[in-house]
């Protein structure tokens, strides 16, 4: 039959191959000759015989000539999988029916090699499998291939026996039947087979081989190159698999059975225990969460592999991945709660643990649809830190992976398994992306996590930049709209090694319990994974991600990824570029970005000292943002970005302050503050703290206010004011960010009279605005003194802006709206205060509050208020906006802080939200220089942008980046990016940029701020957001785009594009009451802030000299005649023919010493230039 | 004819001797570069001998062929004609601006009347047209070395510089554009050269020597006070300082010798005033500056393609009401 054929095909075959590759192996390939012919009993008593005669030698020869084969055959059966992710499948599947033979055969011949072969194969196969997988699977699989390549060579062998004893065997047998059912139907049939033939390790090898030979045709030049390339087929499949479908979970987990059963590499053991334990509670947990999603069973494997892959890259990583994956995967309820526990007990001790109450948290918040993803991200975070802990992030990406896939499905868990098994350093980006992946294919299904895992993969090279984009690929997946959850995942992954991600996890979680919930807490765990990065000392890593999360606003997935790449550039320069990259993600993600962004940053800041700190401002302004853009649409995606930058934003938050990301970011800063154990105890500290940082937070949001005028020191008690206000009623709040917007807007510094004015002014109408207003006026006082203590005030002043926007707009608006408040800062606390609309704002403003005043603690008590405001946001603002509108998915993203206004403004419109992310990046990159009144100017303009949540995003983020200049720089990049990333806020930050470039600066952002708000339009305000970005990266660009430098530039870009987008603002909407606002601004504090034309025209430099050249003319701030707008002879008239003419023909082409050259040449006389006309042709002046 | 225009360079020596630019004749690119030879006519020849033998041409015994050489170098008319001449076929007619003519011949030239018949001043070209008996000798003005002279050629409107007229030359540098200016304001009239750097100011006060009319004045034009006692009111100040803070500068100045109603012409090189700006936007700066010291813009015009990012701002100096009105 098959057999004689197959001897027939396989003898020249294999000769061939042997006399090609190996020597050593042509005894082999006799052997399997032999075996061939007679499949079962004959092949075996042939190797029986081979091994007999030729046994020491079959051994020898056949590792090594099996090495090579298998080498041969993984660049073989590479190519088949590269082609496609289902190619591998295909593979298994066609190759079934040849390829049992061929793997009959080859199991025989590889009988003689068995154990030895298999693990050569293995290794080999491991080896070339990573090679070939990432060949072959260029999208999301390729990288989870890699991941499981790098990190798992070691598991790979294992998995390798594993695979080449039971998924060989299965594979053959169930090649036919693509389920899992069948797969182990087929390998107890194969093994069985096999056992009879050979020994069952051999024969398990010899399957995978069967496949690949199928595969490749016949070409069963070495059972173990097959066994080895099923093994990497299974690796690749798995990967792939995931994204397939759930053949490929169950290829996964039979991968990871395998490992177990494996054969006993003690490391992979190791992994497999882990896993199995892990296996059975993940199992349970995506049960649960299958019962959400779609593949239960998926789930379960996608953990267990996970768990297995990440144990062998991660020791004691993968344990706490493990328990995420499991979390994530019992993700709805039960899951949750075993995912915080299992991170706990595994992962790391004090990080870990928090990080599980933070998930559980989240998981409470998002009990309703997407808990369980949220669960999942939590305990990805915890696992994520264990590994940033380790000093590599890659545990966080799994953990963020495992996250993701929870949610989804089997193909999500798998990515994430894969990930963490495939590569541990690269793993750290890639697991984010994974999560990404997950998150993606939670909404979409395989397709969004592939895009994730490709994202992935991609960042792994760069790990740093790799990590963000997996960021921010989780960001896009969020976008979907399980990408909510992989946020949150990511920023507890991130966050995790510093414990503020988790708490931004547990924001993002919050936000995204309701309908965006699973984008959140993506948003959150990119933002763990990033700070990881950061803390490492790759602050670009976070940068990234924020950049890719600012991408994630516009299109969620584009925009993280556009985002990671050009993060990744000013991540090179690394601080700045880490603090762009915040800012970018703050943006999108804004709250919840912030508040991972924050732990992370808390955390690291000590480390990375500068960058952290910027990180930290990043990730605050980030989460800010990143809460509004969730709440609004992109939620999810801006949230993840957000994340990754909240990480960055955390650290900012930390050396500057909560202030940015008022509840969430504070929460995270708690948490870093406070750091593992105290997260864990915090989380109930949290919830009271929330439930007293509702109050406070209306105090905080004074206290900004009054430090804005004041400047920091008395931020608190401003703070606590303004709390006090908010608490009292969403009107009030309003009526107090008013004034502290007017404040901002009249003089940053000392603002303290005017914010009341201004408080005054807004509390009508217009609450963005006022919060706005608010969050300037925090800048500015953080801007003077203690950094952190202005940033936390600042951030109060954006949660309580946010919040007090966000529950007026809500209030006279939507619920959604409201919601979304109580995300950013405390939804908690939101949630009691307003119950209504009322208690989003509140708590909001009672988280920035805590941050505020006490920053590390009140952060830890801000992180858990942020989880309760999530849980409670979700049931609260759920109850609040969604009743009105979409609270629910708005607060999610606003669980954080930032996020409530970002929902809040999504509720208004989606654009909106994006504004505001890019709001506190600016307020992120003007903070970083010491410039004072450039942050206020950032809080001013952020306010002004997305009045609620964006205006305070950006102040926080300002005060944060203030404290490092890098990160200014950085912080521009994201507003950049923020802008860039939301449409609709383009188009008003454009306006904004060149208000800012032309017009007069700081002034006008406040009031265009305002006026924004007046528009109402949650649209303008993102326009608004995004002006100042752009801004700030002209600024940068032009200036001194990078590091040093650039900070000062962008801090002083930040301030311009603040002071653009005020002057925008008033032009918007209400010109008047703005401009009078803008005069008193740009008087006031931020005199730079607004447009070049401003700054030129008016005192060129008062903020600009630091960062900024030194210009004499400013060429925004000069009204050129339009017939002097062109001093070129071409404008000229009668140029045409004029004596002239020629001269300028030569002499315009030129340049520099040609230029010289050509002129001295017509000095000498000898220009001829024709006939000279006597015409007039300047310019006159009209007299007056 | 077209000798002429040489005979007085047979004196070359004399200019050379005061002004090594002047060595090289407008024939001669040597001539320019021989700044340093020191003006001897011997060693023009040599140089240019040097020249010629470079050329493959033996010719240069005299100066007279190596000019000859040079210009064929050029591909003008070889037949010693010289340069803008063109042998009789010129015709010089005056421009709009008075004091101001041009050559019109096969090119067409900006010229000045030589103040100095027979000598060139920076080795420009000399046109000599002859009136009946009277010899007339122009002065070829090449708008690419005088910003005054791209100013015209491209089309200014006044320069408010005429015969007789009284100016305030701030930033005369060699006196390069002084001496049309001196050709300009005829005897009548008077130059008051600002130069600031003694090594320029050496060439200026060379010029002076020959032109009356031009009264050299090595000091910083920011300090007018220092220069009070030597310059009267005057008509018109014309500057080309380049510095930075030129608007104040010419508004001290004009404060101090500007007659009311008095104008001013000033040249505008962005880069020295912000390089980093657009020279647009600079030079919209400066007219914003000039009119805070009360000088009326009245025009303004690029001085492209003769110079790169340059502009020539015409003012009013406290103009009379009835004008403005």
């Amino acid at each position: 039959m098959a057999s004689a054929e197959s001897r027939d095909e396989l003898l020249p075959i294999i000769f061939d191959y042997i006399n090609e590759h190996c020597k050593d192996i042509s005894p082999s390939l006799k052997k399997f000759n032999i075996k061939s012919s007679p499949e079962a009993p004959k092949l075996t008593d042939l190797y029986l015989e081979w091994n007999k005669v030729h046994g020491k030698r079959m051994l020898g020869t056949s590792s090594a000539s099996p090495a090579k084969r298998a080498k041969k055959d993984n660049s073989s059966s590479d190519s088949s999988s590269s082609s496609s992710d289902s190619e591998s499948d295909a593979g298994k599947k066609t190759t079934p029916a040849t390829a049992t033979k061929r793997l009959h055969q080859l199991n025989t011949s590889t009988g003689n090699g068995l154990a030895k072969r298999l693990k050569l194969d293995n290794t080999l196969a491991g080896k070339k499998a990573g090679s070939g997988t990432s060949d072959s699977d260029s999208d999301s699989e390729s990288s989870v291939s890699d991941n499981k390549i790098g990190t798992s060579k070691k598991q790979l062998k294992p998995k390798a026996t594993q695979n080449g004893g039971k998924m060989a065997t299965k594979q053959s047998s169930s090649d036919s039947s693509s389920s899992e059912s069948s797969q182990s139907d087929a390998k107890t049939t194969s093994q069985k087979k096999m056992h009879k033939k050979t020994p069952s390790l051999s024969y398990n090898n010899v399957p995978p081989p069967g496949q690949l030979s199928t595969q490749n045709k016949g070409t069963t030049k070495t059972k173990q190159d097959i066994a080895k390339q099923a093994k990497t087929r299974q690796d690749s499949s798995n990967s792939s698999d995931t994204d397939s479908s759930s053949s490929d979970d169950d290829k996964h987990k039979k991968t990871l059975q395998n490992t177990p059963t494996g054969n006993g590499v003690q490391k992979i053991k190791a992994a497999p225990q882990t896993t199995p334990a892990q296996k059975g509670t993940p199992t349970a947990k995506a049960k649960k969460d299958s019962s959400s999603d779609s593949d239960s069973s998926s789930e379960d494997e996608a953990p267990k592999k996970a768990a297995t892959k990440t144990t062998p890259a991660q020791k004691g990583t993968t344990p706490t991945a493990k328990s995420k994956k499991d979390s994530s995967s019992s993700s709805d309820s039960s899951s949750e709660d075993e995912a915080p526990k299992k991170a706990a007990t595994k992962t790391t001790p004090a990080q870990k643990g928090t990080t599980p109450p933070t998930a559980k948290a989240k998981e409470d918040s998002s009990s309703d649809s997407d808990s369980s993803s949220e669960d999942e991200a939590p305990m990805k975070a915890a696992t994520k830190t264990t590994p940033a802990q380790k000093g590599t992030t890659t545990p966080t990406a799994k953990s963020k992976k495992d996250s993701s896939s929870s949610s989804d499905s089997s193909s999500e868990d798998e990515a994430p398994k894969k990930a963490a098994t495939k590569t541990t350093p690269a793993q750290k980006g890639t697991p984010t992306a994974k999560a990404k992946k997950d998150s993606s294919s939670d909404s979409d299904s395989s397709s969004e996590d592939e895009a994730p895992m490709k994202a992935a993969t991609k960042t792994t090279p760069a790990q740093k930049g790799t990590p963000t984009a997996k960021a921010k690929e989780d960001s896009s997946s969020d976008s979907d709209s399980s990408s909510v959850d992989e946020a949150p995942k990511k920023a507890a992954t991130k966050t995790t090694p510093a414990q503020k991600g988790t708490p931004t996890a547990k924001a993002k979680k919050d936000s995204s319990s309701d309908s965006d919930s699973s984008s959140e807490d993506e948003a959150p765990k990119k933002a763990a994974t990033k700070t990881t990065p950061a803390q490492k000392g790759t602050p670009t890593s976070k940068a990234k991600t924020d950049s890719s999360s600012d991408s994630d606003s516009s299109s969620e997935d584009e925009a993280p990824k556009k985002a990671a790449t050009k993060t990744t550039p000013v991540q090179k320069g690394t601080p700045t570029a880490k603090a762009k990259t915040d800012s970018s993600s703050d943006s999108d993600s804004s709250s919840e970005d912030e508040a991972p962004k924050k732990a992370a940053t808390k955390t690291t800041p000590a480390q990375k000292g500068t960058p952290t700190a910027k990180s930290k401002k990043d990730s605050s302004s980030s989460s800010d943002s990143s809460s509004e853009d969730e709440a609004p649409k992109k939620a999810a995606t801006k949230t993840t970005p957000a994340q990754k930058g909240t990480p960055t934003a955390k650290a900012k938050k930390d050396s500057s302050s909560d202030s940015d990301s008022s509840s969430e970011d504070e929460a995270p800063i708690k948490a870093a503050a406070k750091t593992t154990p105290a997260q864990k105890g915090t989380p109930a500290a949290k919830s009271k703290k929330d439930s007293s940082s509702s109050s406070d937070s209306s105090s905080e949001d004074e206290a900004p206010k009054k430090a804005a005028t004041k400047t920091t020191p008395a931020q608190k008690g401003t703070p606590t004011a303004k709390a006090k206000k908010d608490s009292s009623s969403d009107s009030d709040s309003s009526s107090e960010d008013e004034a502290p917007k007017k404040a901002a807007t009249k003089t940053t510094p000392a603002q303290k009279g005017t914010p009341t004015a201004k408080a005054k002014k807004d509390s009508s109408s217009d609450s963005d605005s006022s919060s706005e207003d608010e969050a300037p006026i925090k800048a500015a006082a953080k801007t003077t003194p203690a950094q952190k203590g202005t940033p936390t005030a600042k951030a109060k002043k954006e949660s309580s802006s946010s919040s007090d926007s966000s529950s007026e707009d809500e209030a006279p608006k939507k619920a959604a709206t409201k919601t979304t408040p109580a995300q950013k800062g405390t939804p908690t606390a939101k949630a009691k205060k307003d119950s209504s609309s009322d208690s989003d704002s509140s708590s909001e403003d009672e988280a920035p509050k805590k941050a505020a005043t006490k920053t590390t603690p009140a952060q830890k008590g801000t992180p858990t208020a942020k989880a309760k405001k999530d849980s409670s946001s979700d049931s609260d603002s759920s109850s609040e906006d969604e009743a009105p509108i979409k609270a629910a998915a708005k607060t999610t993203p606003a669980q954080k802080g930032t996020p409530t206004a970002k929902a809040k403004k999504e509720s208004s419109s989606s654009s909106d939200s994006s504004s505001e992310d890019e709001a506190p990046k600016k307020a992120a990159t003007k903070t970083t220089p010491a410039q004072k009144g450039t942050p206020t100017a950032k809080a001013k303009k952020d306010s002004s942008s997305d009045s609620d949540s964006s205006s305070e995003d950006e102040a926080p983020k300002k005060a944060a980046t203030k404290t490092t200049p890098a990160q200014k720089g950085t912080p521009t990049a994201k507003a950049k990016k923020d802008s860039s990333s939301d449409s609709d806020s383009s188009s008003e930050d454009e306006a904004p940029k060149k208000a800012a470039t032309k017009t007069t600066p700081a002034q006008k952002g406040t009031p265009t701020a305002k006026a924004k708000k007046d528009s109402s339009s949650d649209s303008d305000s993102s326009s608004e957001d995004e002006a100042p970005k752009q801004e700030q990266p002209k600024v940068n660009s032009g200036k001194s785009t990078p590091k040093g430098t650039p900070k000062s530039n962008d801090s002083s870009l930040g301030s311009y594009t603040e002071n653009g987008q005020g002057s925008k603002g008033p032009l918007m909407t209400s010109t008047p009451a703005t401009k009078a606002v803008n005069g008193m601004n740009g008087g006031s504090s931020e005199d730079s802030g607004v447009s070049c034309d401003n700054n030129k025209s008016g005192s060129k430099v008062p903020k600009k000299s630091p960062g900024t050249p030194f210009r004499r003319v400013k060429a925004e701030a000069v009204e050129l005649d339009p017939r002097l707008k062109d001093n070129s002879f071409e404008a000229k008239s009668g140029a045409y023919g004029s004596w002239g003419e020629k001269a300028n023909k030569d002499l315009s082409v030129t340049k520099g010493k040609s230029f010289r050259h050509e002129k001295t040449k017509k000095k000498r006389g000898s220009y001829r230039g024709g006939a000279i006309d006597l015409s007039c042709h300047s310019v006159k002046f009209d007299d007056e | 004819m077209g000798r002429p225009g040489f005979s007085p360079r047979g004196g070359g020596g004399d200019r050379g001797g005061f002004r090594g630019r002047g060595g090289g004749g407008f024939g001669g690119r040597g001539g320019d570069r021989g700044g340093f030879r020191g003006g001897r006519g011997g060693d023009r020849g040599g140089f240019r001998g040097g020249r010629g033998g470079f050329r493959g041409g033996d010719r240069g015994g005299g100066f007279r062929g190596g000019d000859r050489g040079g210009r064929g170098g050029r591909g003008f008319g070889r037949g010693g004609r010289g340069g803008m001449r063109g042998g009789k076929k010129v015709v010089v007619e005056p421009h709009r601006h008075e004091g101001v003519f041009i050559s019109r011949g096969k090119e067409d030239a900006l010229v000045t009347l030589n103040m100095v018949p027979g000598e060139s001043v920076y080795g420009e070209k000399r046109i000599s047209v002859e009136d009946g008996e009277k010899k007339i000798e122009y002065r070829a003005w090449n708008p690419f070395r005088s910003k005054l002279a791209a100013a015209i050629l491209g089309g200014v409107d006044k320069i408010h510089i005429k015969p007789g007229c009284k100016v305030l030359y701030l930033g005369a540098a060699s006196g390069t554009t002084v001496s049309h200016v001196s050709d300009i304001v005829g005897p009548e009239g008077l130059v008051y050269a600002v130069e600031f750097s003694h090594r320029s100011g050496r060439d200026l006060i060379n010029v002076a020597k020959k032109r009356t009319n031009i009264i050299p004045i090595i000091e910083d034009a920011r300090h007018p006070h220092k220069y009070r006692m030597l310059v009267g009111m005057v008509d018109t100040v014309f500057a080309d300082v380049a510095q930075p803070d030129q608007a104040r500068i010419v508004a001290i100045n004009a404060h101090h010798f500007l007659k009311n109603g008095g104008h001013v012409v000033i040249s505008i090189k962005a880069n020295c005033i912000d390089s980093t700006a657009a020279p647009e936007a600079v030079f919209a700066e400066e007219v914003n500056k000039l009119k805070a010291e009360k000088i009326k813009p009245q025009e303004q015009l690029t001085l492209e393609p003769y110079e790169r990012d340059h502009a020539v701002v015409v003012g009013c100096y406290r103009p009379p009401a009835k004008k403005t009105g």
